[in-house]
């Protein structure tokens, strides 16, 4: 009996302390069943499912949804995102602050595909000569790679955060690296394969040729003895990277370059030729032969030679009319068109009305309703902001004395022309446009120093605004009580020309030549009468009273600005006024005295003369064309380009600045050396800084050895940045594995000298909008 | 004398010890073994986790899948009593597995935590959680050891069992210390050989067997009591006779015999309380580890 009770009680005894267990473990997990989802939902504002502090950087953001997206506002909206969750629309919230193009965001180093793909061929030719590890395909077996490369690489595939305030988000691990990079460079001394161009990937931006300097020009400086010129003893005197550690930067041409160089630059050390650039011209034309053919040009002077200017041909063949006549004179001699077909006379013809148009335009209107209209070779319009560097500012009066030297009746040539087409509109673009009949071509003379006016089938029917201003900025021509242009000076018998509603002036006699200089008339600066006394429109019945009112004398100033010669002054009714001053005769010729740079004019070109180094205007100039400049040499953009980027060209830019060729067939002067932001799509980088305590004797040369057997200059023959022969030899990886090799205690992790984001990643300032009441 | 004869002293509890020697030798290779098969088993995982986080994915999906995988293996090994009748492993080799299995979870829980603290306080309440499961196991782990090392051979035992024992050690005891029924014959004067015994027996040896002793230092393993008693033994046999020697040589059994019969009891009483923390904590923690993975996978945003 006392057998049988023993087991019970022991069967009893275990049942007991069981069942305690399960009572227990049920108790327990019921009540986290139900206390836990509580906790979720109301567990203060989803601190509670936060699985740690964030990063520092992140430390602002309180809202989950602010990064991951799909979790929602709601208290337990954040589970619906286990089915719609998209981790790209999470990285495009990285973006919002982390500031990457949206369409490489997600390549692998937030390259281009056409660099990665340009690099991965290169590192292909590595990989093939390199046994892959065997750790890496036992890898690539329990967790392909294949499938996570083909996809979007989102950024928390690299930066895991809530990992606390301290951790670094940026980490990356060598490990992370070799996950794409299958040949794995597990340490740098002996695995990583020697570099081959480094850090010449590209000739350098700016031509200097150390070994010539070094071997060559600093001795002959040395040895004249020269003491304004420097001739720098260290590295450190033109190289610094005190302002960016990461760069090691050349100091500017005004410090290491101008001593010796500006001279060529502004053109004092020019023997040949003029040292400023031709800008407008008024091109030598075979007038006689134009006269003969019938191909009226108006005035036009006879003993002109200058050439057309390229800037001229781009702004005439902003076109396509202006297009046509620059081809159709393509390789004609303007001086010589008696072999000229009809259609290149008639082409002549219309640069010719073209140029005079161009003038007319410049002074009736401002400079930037020329420039803007310009395109080159078919490209967009040019930004208005360039205007002032393509024109460099050229002053109004240089082209008024320009006008009233070499066409002294545009104002009124261009007035008949305008009435002989029928055209209105301020437009410029007349002067080109086809002439409705032979009847209507304009022809004029100068008679007794008034514009006659031809036989004209449709009579203007306006006074033009501009011949008004024309004729206020002159200040030799007023509008008199019958609406009709009439010289300042002139008698009742000049013959203003017509306007509207009344008959052409009668022919008036033959009269005595003018006075008005035969090759280059004084440029005037007349005291103009208030603009309020001259009326917008005259009109024909009754002028007003200003008008009426006899012109005052008006004392003139006379300067000469061409002194080489001698020119009558024009006689003037003083009256009262003061005397007139007389010319203040100098021996300085005009492109002299723009010695430091400017405009200047000389017989029938306007001339600017580069301003040192950094000129704006020849910078807009060959930064507009560069782009279009194409094969054919005759182009307007090539032309130009050609002509600032020639050998001997005024500036001598290219002496120093090399040109690239781009993909499109356009060229482009690489104005400044290398600075940090040309590194920015770069995998590699090295600090300079931290070397310079450990370089030997030799100092930069301990790494940076001279190499005079390349072909220096060779390589800027051709336009290809990317065929260097530079003047240092590349870069030998035994000196790096001194300090960074297994033995050398220095770091050697991947990212130590490489960067994962080519692309700067930066934070953009927010756009914060201004407080309005 | 009482009840219990003075032979049942020697009657032993404690088996033989001979037995305990010989099996010692392959006991230490099978712990070799288990120890290389933990280190193996460490240094795989450490691979895959490793090739798993250079392969540009969280380690912590991969460790902490097979955390969760490991707990549900653990949880496996108690349910199974419920669900499966017969299982082609024994209960041995279960065992075996869900001890080997428990150290396993241990490393995959530091590299998952990343060898760091927790910073949320649901964090912490799987944290904790999971030590507590770990440390429950490893206690419960080395109580069975103990268990086994020290009443190798032996019967189980009952509490009642040991109740009536720890009465028959105190009364054998008592039997050997108290003096022999007196004769007429006046003795020759010797030395109080008895009186001695009966001293040591009522300063030391009535407290000892008067019921369960030295309660945390069988809870620990420890031996110091056992040893400073022995001693005490060994220091009182000089001064007795031979007489004396042969009952103070029973009582050091029967002391032996106590001692082990106090080991045992603890044995019992501890291996009740710890699986009542091991194993309601181990289901708690897979509820916290449900919760955990549907938290993890409603806000990820890299890849697994």
């Amino acid at each position: 009996m006392a057998r049988s009770r023993r087991p019970r009680q022991k069967a009893d005894a275990g049942q007991d302390a069981v069942s305690t267990r399960v009572r227990a473990t049920l108790l327990l997990v019921a009540g986290l069943l139900v206390v836990i989802p509580i906790l979720f939902v109301l567990g203060g504002g989803r601190s509670f499912l936060m699985p740690g502090p964030l990063a520092s950087g992140h430390a602002a953001i309180k809202e989950c949804q602010a990064c991951h997206t799909a979790s929602g506002t709601g208290l337990t909206s954040w589970v619906n995102s286990l089915t719609a969750r998209n981790p790209n629309n999470d990285t495009l919230a990285c973006l919002n602050c982390h500031k990457i193009e949206q369409q490489i965001a997600f390549y692998p180093h937030t390259a281009t595909p056409v660099m990665l793909n340009t690099d991965l061929q290169r590192l292909r030719q590595v990989a093939d000569a390199t046994p892959r590890p065997p750790v890496s395909l036992v890898r690539d077996i329990a967790f392909p790679m294949a499938g996570l490369m083909n996809s979007p690489i989102t950024c928390a595939t690299c930066h895991e955060d809530h990992r606390g305030t301290e951790f670094d988000i940026t980490e990356i691990s060598d490990a992370e690296c070799h996950s794409c990079h299958a040949v794995q460079f597990n340490d740098f001394d002996r695995n990583h394969p020697d570099f081959s161009t480094y850090p010449f990937k590209r000739r350098q931006r700016v031509k200097f040729n150390h070994v010539s300097h070094f071997t060559k020009h600093y001795p002959e400086i040395a040895s004249k003895n020269e003491p304004g010129r420097r001739i720098p003893d260290t590295c450190a005197e033109c190289h610094t990277s005190v302002d960016n550690r990461d760069h090691m930067a050349v100091l500017p041409f005004d410090e290491v370059c101008s001593s010796c160089h500006i001279d060529q630059i502004t053109g004092a050390e020019r023997a040949v030729g003029p040292k400023g650039i031709a800008f407008l011209t008024l091109p030598g034309l075979d007038v006689e032969t134009l006269n003969e053919r019938g191909a009226s040009i108006g005035e036009w002077p006879e003993f002109s030679e200058a050439e057309l200017s390229p800037f001229m041909s781009l702004i005439i063949g902003r076109t396509p009319e202006g297009q046509v006549v620059l081809n159709t004179i393509d390789g004609l001699d303007l001086l010589d068109l008696t072999e000229a077909t009809d259609d290149q006379v008639n082409a002549v013809a219309k640069l010719a009305w073209s140029i005079k148009g161009l003038f007319y335009s410049l002074l009736s209107g401002t400079a930037s309703d020329v420039l803007t209209a310009l395109n080159a070779a078919q490209g967009n319009q040019i930004n208005p902001l360039l205007i002032s560097d393509l024109s460099a500012n050229l002053p109004r009066d240089v082209i008024i004395n320009a006008q009233l030297d070499w066409l002294p009746n545009l104002a009124t040539e261009m007035l008949e022309r305008r009435a002989s087409l029928d055209l209105q509109g301020e437009s410029w673009n007349f002067a080109v446009a086809e002439q409705k009949t032979s009847a209507q071509v304009p022809s004029f003379r100068i008679d007794n120093d008034e514009i006659v006016p031809g036989a004209l089938a449709t009579p203007p029917r306006t006074i033009d605004e501009n011949l008004i201003r024309l004729a206020q900025a002159d200040g030799e021509w007023i509008i008199d009580e019958n609406g009709r242009m009439v010289k300042r000076s002139g008698g009742p018998d000049s013959a203003p020309p017509p306007i509207e509603g009344q008959p052409p002036a009668q022919a008036p006699a033959p009269a005595p030549p003018a006075q008005v200089p035969a090759v280059a008339p004084p440029a005037q600066l007349p005291v103009a009468p208030p603009p309020a006394q001259i009326p917008a429109a005259v009109p024909p019945v009754a002028p007003p009273p200003a008008v009426q009112a006899p012109a005052p004398a008006v004392p003139a100033i006379n300067v000469n600005l061409n002194p080489g010669l001698e020119i009558d002054a024009p006689a003037l009714d003083t009256g009262n006024a003061p005397p007139a001053f007389a010319p203040i005769e100098s021996s300085v010729d005009t492109e002299s005295w723009a010695e430091y740079g400017g405009w200047y004019r000389r017989d029938f070109t306007i001339y600017y003369r580069p301003a040192g180094h950094k000129d704006k205007f020849i910078y807009a100039w060959l930064k507009m064309t560069g782009p279009f400049t194409s094969g054919n040499a005759a182009a307007p953009a090539t032309s130009i380009f050609q002509q600032l980027t020639a050998k001997e060209a005024q500036g001598q830019c290219v002496k120093c600045h090399s040109v690239d060729s781009l993909g499109n067939g356009g060229q482009t002067v690489n104005w400044a050396p290398s600075t940090l932001a040309d590194k920015a799509m770069r995998f590699t980088k090295f600090v300079h800084e931290p070397h310079f305590a450990v370089m030997e004797n030799d100092g930069c040369l301990t790494c940076h050895e001279l190499n005079a057997q390349g072909d220096f200059t060779a390589t800027y023959k051709q336009g290809n940045p990317a065929q260097v022969s530079a003047n240092f030899a590349t870069v030998k990886k035994d000196l790096c594995i001194d300090c960074h090799g297994t033995s050398g205690g220095a770091r050697q992790d991947c990212l130590l000298c490489h960067q994962y984001h080519v692309q700067d990643v930066v934070t953009p300032i927010i756009r914060t909008q201004l407080p309005r009441q | 004398m009482g009840d219990v004869p003075l032979s049942m002293a020697n009657e032993p509890f404690a088996g033989a010890d001979a037995n305990r020697i010989v099996q010692a030798r392959p006991r230490i290779r099978g712990k070799l073994i288990h120890a290389g098969c933990i280190l193996a088993t460490a240094l795989i995982l450490t691979y895959f986790a490793w090739a798993y986080e250079s392969a540009l994915r969280d380690r912590s999906y991969f460790d902490g899948w097979l955390l969760a995988s490991a707990i549900g293996l653990q949880i496996w090994f108690h349910a199974r009593r419920k669900v499966v009748s017969n299982s082609f492993i024994s209960n041995k080799s279960w065992l075996s597995i869900h001890i080997f299995n428990g150290y396993v979870i241990i490393g995959v829980f530091l590299s998952h935590t990343k060898y760091s603290l927790p910073d949320s306080f649901y964090e912490w309440l799987m944290w904790l959680s999971l030590v507590l499961v770990s440390l429950s196991g490893i206690f419960g782990t080395y109580l069975k050891w103990g268990a086994q090392a020290k009443l190798r051979g032996q019967d189980e035992l009952s509490p009642e069992r040991a109740k009536r024992r720890h009465k028959e050690l105190a009364v054998a005891a008592m039997n050997l210390a108290r003096p022999e029924e007196e004769t007429l014959e006046l003795p020759l004067p010797t030395a109080p050989y008895q009186a001695w015994l009966e001293d040591f027996y009522k300063s030391t040896l009535r407290p000892f067997f008067g019921g369960p002793q030295n309660y945390l230092s069988h809870m620990v393993g420890s031996q110091r009591h056992m040893k400073k008693m022995l001693e005490e033994i060994d220091g009182l046999d000089r001064y007795l006779n031979q007489e004396g020697r042969e009952k103070l040589h029973a009582i050091k059994q029967l002391v032996l015999e106590k001692d082990r019969l106090d080991f045992a009891l603890v044995q019992m009483q501890l291996s009740k309380i710890w699986l009542l923390v091991h194993l309601p904590l181990t289901y708690g923690l897979f509820v916290l580890a449900f919760f955990h993975v549907i938290v993890v996978y409603s806000f990820a945003s890299g890849a697994w």
